[in-house]
């Protein structure tokens, strides 16, 4: 018996001493600039702007090599909110030590998830990242206030996310990347520029334009190289 | 050793049978939809949805439970009202349906807007004009009432209360509401028998009407446009407002008919009184329209004697011991049993 536990032990041991670490940091620019919260902006040269609230979800993250994928991260969810800065970065510990150049998640949950009912941690639906009079989550969420807007308050709202065919808006992103910290940058530049917010300021249902949108932003995700 | 490993062996065993529902229905049913897996059946679990349930704690002001609209003494349905104060605009004209076999359902609302059990509450929670309250703030109300610490804590063995648990708990209760026990199931059981007018309703009820109200849950949970005239006031296009595909124009849940005797006012909103009146919609009352369901495409002729027949078999679907069954009402002896507040 006691054996066994010796061999337990080495086996933990040898474990922990190859564990590795990945650290991903988010990020998310307007204007080339660090999101500021709440303060006005110049959008497309004469309209002002000011953005409130950015949040969305990062699942299944995966990391490869060539075409092989070397690690997959369990219950992989992460609602990544900017006005709380301690769920912009995510911690994967590996276990092993791996070796990849690229990583690949989904911008979003996948249809699974979104019929599996009540759950907890980031899918908890207290963050109000799921919608209610239909059900699903939100896979995107930004609001604010843009002067062009005519909707009260000239607040715009968009809610993206939808998880049946026709309005999937689930995105695959695949970036390269072989650091163990992976600084992960989101230009909502395009997305902002692409919108007349004169006539389309609120998305709040699975829709075509909500899918448009969402591939937009997943086109956009970058890693920033570390200096 | 010997003994540790028998109970080893036992504690593993159990971990890994599945409970289940843990619910009784009959063992002729389907299999139900729900996946009990994650959210095995346990009676505190069950307690803790139910005082929930009648609880206007979940309402922005303390005014209105889930109860208000979904009354047990009516198969949990509304009965006074024709339509229930709104849910979300175009679902805030509709009547709120019975509330029954709910395991058995894939998708919930009369066009099939929720597609889980679990997250049904949320909608009347946060609707403006029902509840005006949202999960989130639920959640602090409970977590800090005496009561529900103690209640979340029997049903979870802890008491921190999250949206899961919440919803979860509502959950339990709402899958205990089961009705297997009308005079239909005594007959099929073999342990009473039809009259004959009974008898011959049947007979009619299973030629023109059972493709879609299907035994024994008595729906086939399926979307049909069975031929109402559009509401002109509501134009609820049903179905459509989720899929906004124009082919599903009109369609609404199939809705069981058992213990339809209690659920007046009939269909989504709630436009008729009586059997007698729906007998005569299906009689004569169909509109034709591109999506109007096939079975229905050619006329259902009745005598008044037929229809006299099909409403008396459909009464045999009350279930009285539903109805009345104490431990679906008011959960006086749950609430007086832990802290007051
Ligand atoms: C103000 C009235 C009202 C209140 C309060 C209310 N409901 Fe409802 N409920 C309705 C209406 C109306 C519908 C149907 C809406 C539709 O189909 O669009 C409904 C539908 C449902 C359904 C779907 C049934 C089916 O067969 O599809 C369930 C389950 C339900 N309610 C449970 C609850 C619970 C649990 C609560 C408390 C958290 C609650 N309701 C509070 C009016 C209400
Ligand atoms: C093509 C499918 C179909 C057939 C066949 C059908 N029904 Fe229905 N039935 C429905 C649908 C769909 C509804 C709900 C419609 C709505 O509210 O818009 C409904 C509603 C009802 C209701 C009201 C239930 C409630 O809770 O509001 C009754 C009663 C009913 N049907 C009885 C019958 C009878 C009796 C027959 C046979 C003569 C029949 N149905 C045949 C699809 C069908």
């Amino acid at each position: 018996m006691k054996k066994y536990y010796i061999f337990l032990v080495l086996v933990l041991l040898h474990f922990l001493s190859v564990a590795q670490r990945v650290n991903i940091y988010f990020n998310a620019l307007l204007n080339g600039k660090e999101i500021q919260f709440d303060s006005i902006v110049i959008n497309n040269e004469k309209d002002t702007l000011q953005i409130n609230q950015l949040k969305f979800y990062i699942s299944n993250i995966q990391f490869l090599k060539g075409d092989e994928i070397v690690f997959t991260e369990l219950n992989s969810y992460h609602l990544i909110d900017f006005e709380m800065p301690a769920t912009t970065s995510i911690s994967i510990k590996t276990f092993r030590s791996i070796s990849y150049n690229s990583i690949r998640f989904y911008l979003g949950i996948d249809s699974l998830t979104n019929v599996s009912g009540a759950l907890g941690g980031d899918l908890d639906p207290t963050h109000g990242m799921y919608w209610t009079w239909q059900s699903g989550y939100i896979n995107f969420k930004m609001e604010g206030q843009a002067s062009k807007s005519e909707a009260a308050s000239t607040e715009f709202q968009f809610h993206l996310g939808g998880y049946q065919v026709p309005f999937n808006s689930l995105q695959q992103i695949q970036l390269n990347a072989t650091d163990e910290n992976i600084n992960l940058v989101l230009n909502v530049d395009p997305f902002l520029h692409s919108i007349d917010f004169s006539n389309n300021h609120h998305i709040m249902s699975p829709t075509k334009k909500a899918v448009e949108l969402s591939e937009l932003l997943a086109k956009n995700f970058k890693v920033r190289k570390n200096e | 050793m010997n003994k540790l490993h028998y109970i080893l062996f036992f504690i593993l065993l159990s971990a890994f049978t599945t409970r289940e529902s843990n619910l009784s229905y009959p063992s002729s049913w389907p299999k139900p939809s729900y996946d009990f897996s994650k959210n095995p059946i346990e009676k505190n679990k069950v307690n803790l949805g139910r005082v929930l349930f009648y609880d206007p704690i979940l309402s922005d002001n303390n005014s209105i439970s889930c109860e208000s609209c979904h009354s047990p003494y009516s198969a949990f349905t509304h009965i006074d009202h024709a339509l229930s104060h709104g849910i979300y605009d175009s679902i805030g004209t509709r009547n709120s349906p019975a509330l029954m076999n709910l395991a058995w359902k894939k998708s919930f609302m009369w066009d099939g807007a929720i597609n889980n059990l679990d997250m049904q509450a949320l909608a009347p929670i946060t609707h403006p004009l029902e509840m005006g309250s949202s999960i989130k703030n639920v959640v602090i109300k409970l977590q800090a009432s005496k009561k529900y610490r103690q209640l979340y804590f029997q049903a979870y063995g802890d008491s921190t209360v999250t949206g899961e648990k919440t919803l979860k708990a509502i959950s339990q209760f709402l899958l205990t509401l089961i009705s297997a026990n009308s005079k239909y199931d005594k007959v099929m059981n073999g342990d009473e028998q039809f009259s004959t007018q009974e008898k011959n309703g049947y007979a009619l009820f299973q030629k023109n009407c059972s493709s879609c109200h299907r035994e024994p849950l008595f729906t086939n949970d399926e979307f049909a446009n069975n031929g109402l005239p559009e509401n002109p006031t509501l134009k609820d296009k049903g179905r459509m407002h989720i899929t906004l595909d124009s082919t599903d124009a009109y369609k609404f849940k199939i809705p069981t008919l058992r213990n339809i005797e209690y659920t007046f006012p009939y269909m989504h909103d709630g436009r008729f009184k009586k059997l007698s009146e729906v007998m005569n919609h299906y009689t004569s009352g169909i509109i034709d329209s591109k999506t109007l369901a096939p079975s229905l495409k050619n006329k259902i002729t009745l005598t008044q004697n037929e229809k006299v027949d099909i409403i008396s078999f459909l009464l045999t679907l009350s279930d009285k011991e539903f109805v009345f069954n104490s431990k679906h009402t008011y959960p006086k002896e749950i609430i007086s049993s832990v802290a007051k507040d």
